[in-house]
């Protein structure tokens, strides 16, 4: 249940950092789903 | 030649169509418990991790065959750390990031291989002071850089992305600056800093006009 929690929290990292334009490569990049806007 | 390049195309409208599936479906099966709006933000995060991990692999067997593997991995990295700060413009399909990321790296580890038998420590010394300069006006004038999908509207967040930037390069080009005392290491010192200019260049708005976006001033 704890792995499954850091799993998460890790994903909504990566969403949040790629959201804000920052990927690794020059990635195509699709629409931020709107629920994480709401968490700004 | 025009097949091959179809197929390709093909192929990795494909990967694209089954990433996207395979993420959601991961997504829902491990975590079935969360609620909706968490499940989409998750997958969007999967789907960053699997098309970065697809266009390196890429990268490591396209640059290998060509034998300028560390070189263009080399470039990639910088490139990357560089780019997580700064943003810079991204390609309008999944088909477009994965082709120009594997030619741009595969060109910078076959430039660096061929520049190398040029270069000493005197040229290197040069190419550092030109890529600091023009580094810190571009970061300047065009860090955070957006795209229109993903816009950052909060100001402080702009000014620590521009701070965060400038430190970053400044690490960067003080690590590749100490490995210009190792004769051997010249070759990884170039690749590492054209990497740094390839990135350099994604922020400026040519490179949003080459990949066909809208620029956004940051």
């Amino acid at each position: 249940m704890k792995i499954k929690k850091v799993a998460a929290n890790f994903l909504e990292k990566v969403a949040k950092k790629s959201s804000d334009s920052a990927s690794l490569l020059v990635s195509y990049q699709p629409k931020a789903p709107k629920a994480l806007k709401k968490k700004d | 030649m025009n097949i091959i390049v179809k197929k390709i195309k093909m192929v990795i409208s494909m990967l694209k169509l089954s990433l996207e599936k395979i993420s959601v479906r991961i997504i829902n099966n491990l975590f079935d418990d969360f609620s909706k709006e968490k499940k989409e933000i998750m997958v969007f995060g999967l789907l960053a991790i699997f098309s970065t991990l697809i266009a390196y692999s890429l990268i490591i067997i396209f640059s290998s065959l060509f034998g300028v593997l560390l070189f263009s991995l080399v470039g990639a990295v910088s490139f990357s750390i560089l780019r997580v700060f700064s943003g810079g413009v991204h390609a309008l399909t999944f088909k477009g990031c994965i082709l120009s990321s594997v030619i741009t790296f595969i060109l910078i580890g076959l430039k660096t291989d061929y520049l190398m038998a040029f270069l000493g420590v005197r040229e290197l010394s040069i190419l550092f002071w030109f890529v600091f300069i023009l580094a810190s006006v571009i970061i300047y004038l065009y860090v955070p850089a957006q795209v229109e999908e993903n816009l950052i509207e909060d100001e402080l967040k702009r000014s620590k992305l521009r701070i965060s930037s400038f430190l970053v390069l400044f690490c960067l080009l003080s690590f590749y600056f100490s490995l210009t005392l190792l004769d051997s290491l010249q070759g990884v010192v170039l690749a590492g800093l054209l990497g740094i200019l390839w990135q350099l260049f994604t922020l400026t708005p040519l490179a949003y006009k080459l990949y066909r976006r809208k620029y956004i001033r940051g």
